[in-house]
This record gives structure tokens, sequence and C-alpha cells, in this order.
């Protein structure tokens, strides 16, 4: 899905700009590539495809010969006959009502809310936020929404004004204060650099208001919606870049040490006289602390142990006891003092209200005198004291600790993340710090703004064939220096001219190396064969059993709706195959008068009847293809065949794809039990609770294996929907998808009656999958700087040498992650970079390569390590990995190996960057949720144990952990819980015309919960929205349309459209939210005494359950093995 | 290129199993087929380390790697069990306990595939985790360990045929 932050790039113009300039590059920024651009250069790819756009019969394909026996000489097997009587032959009217055509290059599904330019780009706030604290600050959610909503509101009216100097600072730092800009932010006159002691003067709200309600609010709270935290940090300083050369001096020097002063970075000491100003004060006190009641008491001396205790409402009663002496909050002022010397940054939060002890004095001012301090990511947070570690709003990717001109240039966060933004110089460096090392990538994501490069020559690296890219250096004019392998290549002549200034001599001004994220037209260098055409086959169940389930209809209705929409050109093929017992192939050759059905029965020993009239072309079969669509539901009614024989359905298919590839998507009811590839039940019911070890999680046969990596041996993509009630052992049908790059798509107990919302997700889910953009016969290599090697894979796809993976099909809903380690010690390195480059062809038959690099700093000692970590991409990649690890080894390994992970990252980070011990769970500001996100993976669907889950979806959670993109897996091991009968203006952002409430966050725990709300729980594929018993009237009649609590229908999916002011608000959020996904999240609407009410519950991280710990049970665990 | 080796040492491990029962109690010629069969066992262990760091240079791709080293999966196992019990026979103890262990784990690693692995070495696995690195590691100790039986049976027909 494209996002917020990318749209909001397009009204600023500056790529625009940049697209049209340059005469002699076709760019195409926006330009879908079916536009101008793709048929500007259609032509001269045929001469190249001398087989290209075929005739209708034997088509690119050479086995034309059989043509005339496959018209009449059915042979033994095949009995052919009309496809359905009554059907209009010939005179189907051109598709009414199917939708505007989606460019492929940014193709959601939804119209989507695309957020205007003025929503993301003021943001001042972020630097403020980032600058002092990290928090969300519960005592004030009022105050901060009212500064909030100032801020957006000033930006709603305005156009941005300073882009460009606002955004100079969101890229500054995370850590680092920058004084200027939160002067910036309250729209007082910018003042001076405020004194060390006293307080930014550009605060006039008293104690109630405190200046880090601001800091810590606006941070999360600015405009990005919550999936796309990290955009307006990053990647719009991106931006600016494209008009104007950046103003400083070109981005391809090596980096050099920092500039001092505020553009300098988080890892990095701040200025001195921010932090002074951090460290000195005292009004800061309460915010960090604990929330809803500590509001009135701004300076707050921490409460007594009890008090501290009484946050933790599911702990059973014995258990304070226990919980007592690890969080003695009486140790407090004084373990903190203790640690002062070491945390100059927290100290004012959790400070006594006497202002500055002897040793907070001393201390801030050994802090002055040292002129450095403690990033704020290190800042150390006792994780028994601290409850309210969520920020409001979603947690944004830290900032990589560059220098300014290079991270402006930096890849986006949501493309390309590591789990370290700061790379650890050596393994043993890493090894000591005990967080895994690995990067997590989403590079086909829909981009809105997508420079396009045409050129003959493609700049690489000679030895490494590393794209140039922006952190290359250039020697001279006539010379880079690969910032992969170090070796000096040249620059070639064509390189010289820059077509975006159209001069002559700036080749560090070239798109290429002012754009971290790139896409290349390849020449025919880059093609094995001529690109392939879009080719789409459909496998379809048609046993009695998927009748039942009543999806054909609503599968031939969605195609039959999205049929132009398809990506796709003049070439585009489609097919269609059925089966039961037997395969079922139609025949739909231009010409004839309806479809034709031709049957093999002989399942062992699988052959295509008519192998070339099988896959025709679609804009010269349309009609027959809508016939046949229009048919099928009714051709199989009356089926009582129960059998389904899918093995040998794939191998026919695979037959037919075989020689151009493309894409396979299967529609699989029920367990296949006939024929090659059957399969046998292997799940026992009363196992799904149990305690011991889930077994069966690994496929039961290779067959799916194997045919996938022949699959993808000839480019064939095969994606796997799966609609049954029963089990259907997902774990070995699965593999078709995994190794064939393919997507699982799992509805369980789906039927189009019962289960209405999973027929609406179905509905949607394929509008998107049809219509959405697709890249064929990919290929993705990831590079890193030597030194670095990429040792494990994750994600659906088939790593064919050691980093080149095999993608036949590539979809922008596709996350991979991979796992590095260090081979060889980054001494004399300051930055390293990676970069991912995928060749695909696209669906218009160009041949392309998008290009993503990103740059990320090398430290050397462990408090940086720590200080670089990024909390989400490290759960992300733990989760991948606990997956492998669970199918290798055992489920209750990973278990383990996950809780190990926090273990032995937080013993490391107390033993070796703290140096003076204090009582409690101390972890790094960065990682306080690293606890939190173990503790939700280890209750997630895929890892949990004691809860009774079925085979089937936990296997599908394991996928979906594998293949999401990180915002939204982090959704499926995090949901989001939003109280929403209190929606408000205040704060929303304006998308479209539509405002968008945003509420803020809260923690998953049945405290937070009230009678009197009403919640929304988003949980990636689901959402639930629970009403509370005592519930406003207001809302229920507002929103949902009932006059009370007893009225709300006891199976709800839809918000009635109510024309008033709150029912508009929820359904603008609720649509939002859906808007940001590829897929499309079910919304449950349950009361108390639903039957959905346990799931709901299930996501409740934070307490506990029968079978788990409680989240204070879980951070007491960890203490108790780190102190060991 | 790593093809050559392969032919040859398939021939011999037919004649020797073949010759290996018609002569088992002519010490010299056994201690020779002996010879040939370590011989082979070398071979193999070149071959793989040869494939395998193919597969690490990307001349081939894990597909067919896999393909080629999991062919030989079983003849080097059922080889090695073959050698054991032959010395188990001919009550040559040293060398029986010498190759026990390399049987075992032969043994076990054929044993514990997964399900759903295609052999020893599944093509989807072995870029995963370092797998191809112990793969190598492995290959490495086994053509030590052969090269070090090499030379004991060499040393030992030497020894035979000087006594005959």
């Amino acid at each position: 899905m494209s996002t917020a932050g990318f749209n909001s790039q397009n009204g600023t113009g500056t790529g625009q700009t940049y697209a049209n300039g340059p005469s002699q590059n076709p760019v195409s920024l926006q330009q879908p590539p079916g536009g101008g651009y793709g048929m500007n250069h259609q032509p001269s790819y045929n001469p190249m495809q001398a087989k290209a756009p075929g005739p209708p019969g034997p088509g690119p394909y050479p086995f034309g010969q059989y043509q005339p026996v496959s018209s009449h000489q059915p042979g033994p097997q095949l009995s052919s006959y009309p496809a359905a009587p009554g059907q209009p032959l010939l005179s189907r009217p051109p598709m009414g009502g199917h939708p505007s055509y989606t460019p492929p290059q940014s193709a959601s599904p939804s119209p989507g809310p695309r957020l205007p330019p003025a929503q993301a780009t003021p943001l001042p706030p972020p630097p403020a936020a980032t600058s002092t604290s990290y928090y969300p600050n519960p005592p004030q959610p009022m105050a901060s929404a009212w500064q909030y909503n100032a801020a957006s509101a000033s930006s709603m009216s305005t156009p941005p004004r300073g882009p460009v100097a606002n955004h100079v600072n969101p890229a500054a730092s995370l850590a680092a204060p920058s004084p200027p800009s939160s002067a910036a932010y309250s729209s007082a006159p910018p003042p001076p650099p405020p004194p060390h002691m006293s307080h930014s003067p550009a605060q006039p709200s008293g104690p109630g208001l405190p200046p880090t309600s601001m800091h810590g609010y606006t941070q999360p709270g600015t405009a990005p919606p919550p999936m796309n935290p990290m955009v307006p940090n990053t990647y719009q300083p991106n931006r600016p870049a494209y008009g104007p050369p950046p103003a400083g001096p070109p981005p391809t020097m090596r980096p050099t040490p920092p500039p001092a002063g505020p553009p300098m970075t988080s890892g990095t000491p701040p200025p001195p006289k921010a932090d002074g100003d951090v460290a000195g004060n005292g009004p800061q006190a309460p915010n960090s602390y604990n929330h809803v009641d500590s509001r009135m008491a701004p300076p707050t001396q921490p409460g007594p142990p009890g008090r501290h205790l009484g946050h933790y409402p599911s702990l059973p009663p014995g258990y304070q006891n226990t919980s007592a002496p690890p969080a003695p909050s009486s140790f407090h002022p004084a373990g903190q003092a203790a640690t002062q010397p070491y945390t100059q940054g927290p100290q004012p939060y959790q400070q006594p209200p006497g202002g500055p002890g002897p040793a907070q004095l001393s201390s801030s001012l050994a802090a002055m005198s040292l002129q450095s301090s403690t990033p704020e990511a290190l800042r150390v947070v006792n994780l028994l004291q601290e409850r309210n570690l969520l920020p409001a709003n979603p947690v944004p990717a830290p900032t990589p600790c560059l220098t300014q001109d290079l991270q402006k240039l930096n890849c986006n966060p949501e493309v390309f993340r590591c789990t370290l933004t700061s790379i650890p110089q050596t393994q043993s460096l890493l090894n000591k710090a005990k967080l895994p090392l690995g990067l997590l990538l989403h590079p086909f994501k829909d981009l809105s703004q997508l420079p396009v490069v045409t050129s003959s020559t493609i700049v690489r690296c000679r030895s490494c064939r590393t794209y140039i890219n922006p952190f290359v250096s250039f020697l001279d004019q006539r010379r880079w220096k690969c910032n992969l392998c170090y070796r000096v290549n040249d620059v070639p002549e064509e390189f010289m001219y820059n077509p975006v200034s159209r001069s002559y001599g700036e080749p560090h001004k070239r798109p290429e190396v002012q754009n971290a994220t790139i896409e290349f037209i390849a020449p025919s260098e880059y093609m094995l064969r001529p690109p392939q055409p879009a080719v789409y086959l459909f496998v379809l169940d048609v046993s009695h059993n998927a009748v039942e389930t009543g999806y054909l209809s609503v599968f031939c209705q969605s195609l039959l709706d999205n049929i132009n929409a398809l990506p796709g050109d003049s070439r585009t093929k489609v097919g269609f195959i059925t089966f039961d017992s037997t395969i079922h192939f139609y025949n739909l050759q231009e010409g004839l008068s309806q479809p034709q059905m031709l049957i093999v029965s002989d399942i062992e020993d699988i052959f295509l009847p008519t192998p070339d009239s099988l896959l025709v072309n679609l804009n010269e079969s349309k009609e027959l293809v809508q016939d046949l669509l229009k048919s099928l539901p009714n051709l199989f009614e009356k089926t009582m065949e129960t059998q389904s024989a899918l093995g040998s359905a794939l191998q026919a298919a695979f037959k037919l794809l075989s020689p151009t590839g493309g894409r396979m998507s299967v529609f699989q009811t029920q367990l296949p039990n006939l024929g090659v590839g059957a399969l046998q039940s292997r799940e026992d019911p009363n196992q799904r609770a149990s305690v011991k070890d889930v077994q069966h999680l690994s496929p039961a046969t290779d067959f799916y294996k194997k045919l996938a990596l022949d699959c993808s041996g000839q480019q064939v993509a095969v994606d796997l929907f799966l609609l049954s009630s029963q089990y259907c052992d997902l774990a070995s049908l699965g593999c078709i998808s995994r190794y064939s790059a393919g997507t699982v798509y799992y509805y369980p107990s789906y039927h189009h009656q019962h289960n209405p919302d999973q027929v609406e997700r179905f509905q949607r889910d394929l509008k998107r999958y049809l219509t959405r953009k697709i890249g064929f016969e990919a290929v993705m290599r990831i590079r890193c700087t030597k030194g670095l090697s990429i040792h494990t894979f994750h994600g659906n796809f088939f790593v064919r040498s050691t980093d080149l993976l095999s993608l036949p099909n590539v979809n922008p809903d596709a996350g991979f992650a991979v796992q590095m380690s260090i081979e060889e010690n980054l001494d004399d390195m300051q930055v390293v970079s990676f970069q991912a480059a995928l060749l695909y062809t696209s669906s218009k038959g160009e041949r392309r390569i998008r290009v993503h690099t990103m740059c990320l700093p090398v430290v050397n000692s462990l408090s940086d390590v720590f200080a670089g970590a990024d909390v989400q991409a490290i759960t992300g990649l733990l989760a991948c990995m606990a997956v492998d690890r669970s199918v290798t080894a055992s489920l209750s390994d990973a278990r383990d190996a996950m809780t190990n992970a926090a273990i032995d990252s937080l013993t490391s980070y107390r033993q070796a960057v703290l140096t003076i011990q204090q009582p409690g769970l101390l972890a790094p500001a960065c990682l306080r949720l690293f606890p939190l996100y173990i503790l939700a993976l280890l209750k997630q669907k895929a890892f949990r144990t004691g809860t009774s889950t079925r085979l089937d979806d936990r296997v599908f959670a394991m996928y979906q952990l594998k293949y999401q993109p990180l915002v939204f897996s982090m959704l499926m091991i995090h949901p989001a819980l939003y109280r929403i009968d209190d929606l408000t203006d205040e704060g929303a952002l304006n998308v479209n015309d539509r405002t968008i409430p945003q509420p803020r966050v809260l923690q998953l725990s049945v405290e937070k919960l009230s009678r009197e709300g009403a919640f929304l729980m988003d949980a990636g594929i689901v959402m639930y929205l629970w009403i509370g018993r005592n519930c406003h009237p207001n809302f229920l009649s507002q929103v949902l349309g009932v006059p009370n609590y007893a009225a709300v229908p006891e199976k709800l999916h839809l918000l009635p459209e109510l024309d008033t002011a709150e029912s508009q608000r929820t359904r603008a959020f609720i649509s939002w939210l859906r808007d940001q996904r590829p897929f499309f999240p079910s919304l449950h609407i349950i009361r108390d005494e639903s039957q959905l009410k346990p799931h709901f519950m299930q996501n409740m991280i934070e307490d506990r359950t029968e079978s788990a710990l409680s989240y204070y049970e879980f951070l007491l665990h960890l203490q108790q093995q780190i102190s060991k | 290129m790593a093809a050559s080796p392969l032919l040859p040492k398939g021939y011999v491990i037919a004649c020797a199993i073949g010759t290996v029962i018609q002569e088992m109690s002519h010490v010299s010629d056994f201690r020779m087929i002996w010879k040939r069969l370590i011989d082979m066992q070398c071979l193999d262990s070149n071959f793989k380390i040869i494939t395998l760091s193919d597969l690490e240079c990307d001349y081939i791709n894990a597909r067919a790697c896999c393909s080629k080293l999991n062919k030989w999966v079983i003849p080097e196992m059922v080889g090695q069990c073959l050698s054991m019990m032959l010395m188990l026979v001919s009550m040559h103890w040293f060398i029986f306990v010498l190759n026990m262990p390399v049987a075992a784990w032969n043994i076990y690693r054929y044993v514990k595939i997964p399900m759903g692995n295609m052999g020893v070495f599944d093509p989807t696995e072995i870029h995963n985790r370092g797998l191809l690195k112990s793969y190598m590691k492995e290959a490495m100790i086994k053509l030590g360990y052969h090269l070090l039986c090499f030379f004991i049976y060499l040393y030992s027909l030497i020894l035979a045929l000087i006594n005959d």
C-alpha cells in the first residue's frame, strides 16, 4: 500500500520538477508504466521478442503443431461439451462497472487516503519530540493533544512554509535535543539558544503542561498514520533534494566525522547545552511516571511500592509480596542518583520534586563539564517501575546516527530497515550485545514517487556489481569508489551528463546518486529471454466441499469485475483449470462460440489435452473468458464429487505455465486426498490446547516443495487461497507458495452464508490481489559492504545462490528478512551500506531494476550498539527466527529462544553498559518495549501454547510473520487498542477531505477497558470493536444505530452508515486503518457475551491468562534470570 | 567439472562390492579392495567439497548442488557400513572401531531427515543458518578421516604384500 508519508510528497511538487525536467530522461515519477512511458518503450522491446505479441493460438509457444489435433481429438479421457447452456455467446456487452484501471505502479485497491501535502510535511514537532522525551506522557494526554492539535491545525491551514528547514531537524536525530526546532514548533519567534540551566523559554505553560508533554507527544503523534510512523522523519528530507540539489556538499563524499552542532546525530553526544537543559530540569519529573492519577501532581515522588503494584490489577493475590523486593521504589531516588553519571538524560524525569539534590546537581554539572550525555535511546528505564511504556502513537523507526547529508539520502525505513541502526564493528561486539543483526525489507512496496531512470548503461561497480548509489564517493570527476567493495571505478562518459540540471560534469548530481530508491529500465543485457507476458492461471477447486462454501461465485464475480484491471498489456494471457477428482481444462481459443471443457481423468499421468488453447490472450478471448466466468458457478452446482486431486492439478498447471512462467492462483477448500501429493490429516484436535510440543509444523511430504522449486525454475509463482473449515495441512500445502515466492491467503471456515465477514475479506483481498502491481521473473540480490555477510533468509522465495533470491513473481505486499553476521572486522569504516536490487519484468513487459540502498554507521562501543537498536525490527526478525526454530527444532525451543533473547540482551546491557548496578529490570529506552514484544510473541497465535489453536491457524500465523512487511507483522504481534467512543477531531488527520481522528494507542490490558467505553482493537487481519456494557447510549445510537446495549446484534460486521458526526468519525478512522494495508481486516463488533470475546481477550497481552504470564510476571521472570 | 570423478567412483563401488564378496577370504586382495573403497570415499569427500564450494561461489544453483550431493548419500552410507561390516567379519578391530563413528554419523544423518525435506541436503535450507558452512566443515573432516584411512590401509596392504 502506498503510504501516507510518501503520498504526502506528491503535493510538494519537488519531485515533479525532477520528473519532467529532463528531456533526455524519460523519467516517469508518477506515471504508471502503462502511461506514456510504457507505450514509448514497447516498440523497442518488440524487435527483441520475436514471438512476443503472439497470435492468439500458437502464440509464443513452440507447440503450435498440436493445434489441429486439439480441436477434434479429445482422446479417450477427454470429453468436451458446451460449458453452460443458455449463455449469451459472443454477445456480451462490454464490461459495465469495472473499476477504473488502477495503475500498477501504485495499485492500491481502494482510492485510499492520500495525505495532502500539508499534512505530513510541516512537522515541527518530531524534532522536539525526539529531543527530550521519547515517551508518551500519559499524564498529559489532553494537554498534548491540545498542543498537537494546534500544530496540525496550523499546518493544515498553511502550506508548508519551510519544509526544508523543518526536515533538517527530523533527520537530525532521535536523541539530540534541538531547541530551535521546539521553539519553531511552538510558533514563538526563534529564541536564542536556551541557557544551560534554565528551561526552554518557549514554554509558556506551567508545570501542568511541562515541555515534555509536548515533546513526548509530538514525536509519535505527528501526521504519520500508525502504519507509517517513520516516514516523515527520514524519507521526507529526501525529497527536497530532488528539486534543487542539496545545499551542502554532494553526498558523495565519504562521511566525515559529523559536524558539530545541531545537525549532529543521535549516537554521538548531543550538543552540551541541550542536554544541560534537559538534565537540569525539574518540572519534567512527572512525565515518564505513572499514568492517570499522576496527572494532577506534576512533581510527584514516585509512590510507595504498593502503589506501583496497584497498577497491575491482573496480578494474582499472592504475587504482590514477591514483587515488592525487585521493584522497591523506595530505592528509586537513590538508585537514580547512583546511575546519574551514566544517565543524565533520564534523571529529570524521576527526580523528586525538591529540585535537584546534591547528587543530581553534581552529576548534571559533571555532564556539562564533560560536554557529553547519554542519548535518549540509552536512557535507563526500570521496566518494573515504569508502566506506561507504549507511546501514544505508533513507535517510529529509530534514525541512524549519520551525518545529515547521508541521512537525508538514506532509504526509507519502511523499505529497508536494520535491526541495529548502528552496526557493531566486530562480530565479538555483536555477540556481546546479544541482539540479532539483520535487515527487514519491503522492496516492492507501492511507492507513489519513484524516480525511474532510463539509460543505456547502468553504472555498476566492476567487481561487486553494486549499482551506483548515493553513498559512493567520487574521487574526482572521473572516478568513483564503490561503497561496498571499495573498488575504484570509472565514471562512464554518459554518466557525466546530468539530465536533471542538463549540465555536464556533475556526476554526483545524477538522480542515481541522489536517490536511495531508484528504478532503472534495464537494457537487454538484463534479459535471459524476451520479457515474458503477464500470464495468469487460475486453478479452482470445484469439489462438493468447494461448491458448498460458495466461493466460486465470489471469485468469478471478482474476476469479472476486475478483468480489465488485471495488470498486463496486449499480450496478457489467462487460463483456467478446475479440479475435483479429475482435472478440467477450458479451451478458450478465439473463434470458439463458447468455452469448451476438457476433462482429463488420468490424474496419475497428467497431460495437457490442447496445449496451445488453454492459455489464451485475454484481449482476444475476453468474451469467452467472461462467458466461462459467468457459467462456472452453475456448472458445478450439483457436483457430488468429494475428492480433491490438488497435486495433479498443480502439475497440470505447472505444465501449462512452464513455457512462459507466470502466476498460478490456486483455490483449495479441503485436504487433497487423491493422486500425487495426497495428504492425511495430522492434527489431533485434542492436542490443540496442549502445553506440550506442537507436532506437525513441518511439511508431511516433499512433493509440494519439489513442485515449488520446479515452478521457481520456470518462473511460475503459486498463490494459495485456502478456504476451508477443516484441517488442510497448510504446513505441507504452504510449501508450494513459500518456495515459489507466492502468497498464502487463508480464510478459515469460509462460507458464503455463515461467515459474511470472511466473504467480504475474501472479496476485498481478491480485488487487491487481482489488481495490484506484479513483477514477473524477478530476482533479488542483497549486497552488503565487504565484511558483512548474509547467512539466513526469511520470506517466500527460493535462495538460488548465496545472495540471489529467485522470485518468480514479486508483489508489493511481500516482505523479506535476512540475518547477517560480521565476517571481517569493520575497523576502518565509518559507515556500511546495504543494497537490495530487484530485477523484474513489469506487467507491461519491461525489464526493470529497483534498487534500494541503505547506509548505516559503524560503532565500536556496546552502548552505541544498544543506542541504535530498533526494537520493532528486532522483534520482527526474532519472530522469523523463531518460526524457523519451531519448524526445525520445536515450538518450546523457539519460545525459550525468544525469552532468552530478551534475557541475554538485557543482561548484556546491564553488565556491559551500566557500570553501577541498581535493582530493577533495567533496559535502555530504545529497548524498553522489547520484553513486551517478546511476551506478545509468546502469546501470538504462532507460538502460544496452552490456548486452543488450530494447527492451520498456527502455521498460517507463522507464514504471516515471515512474509508480512514489518509494519503489518508488528500489528499481528502487538495489536493496537484505541478507545473510540470519544473520538474527537482534535489532532485529527485530514486526508482527502476526510477527517481522520487519531485516538491514542492504549496498552493491551483489561485495566484500560472500561464498561463505559467502546474500544477498537486492531490486530492486523482482524479488528474487534468491543462495546462496554454501560457504553454511552450516545455512541450506541449515533454509531451503531441501536437504542441500547442489549440491542447490539450478536454478529455485526459492519458499522451502519449513519449521518452523524460520531458515526462518520468512527467509520473514517476504521476505513483509514484498513486503507493502509494491502489486506482487508474484517471487523467484529463484540459484546461481553459474544463468542469472539475470548479472541479479543487473548490479545490482551499484558494480562495474565491461564497458561501465560502477565507482563509484570514476565518482567519478574526476566529479572530473576538476569540477576542469576 | 565435478562430474569427472563421479563415474569411476560409481564403477569402483560396483566392482568393489562384487569382488569383496568373492574374495573375502583372500587377505591381500581384500585389502586391495579396501584401498579402493577408501580411495573412493576420499573421492567422495573431494567431490562434496568441490560441489559445495561451487555452490558457495555461485557456479551452480542450490537445486543442482543438492540433487548431486543427495545422489551420493545412500551409496556413501552403504559403502561405509559395508566396510565396517567387512572389518568386523575379518576381525580387524581397530579399523572397525575407526569406521564405526563415521558410519553411525552417516546413518544418523539419513534417519534424521525431516519428512518435508528433499534429502540430507535440502536446496531450500542449504543457504540458511550457515548450513552450507557446516556441510563444508563436515566434508573437510571426512576428507581428513578418509585420508587417514587411506594411509592406514595402504600401510597394511603393503605389509600384507610383504608378508605374502
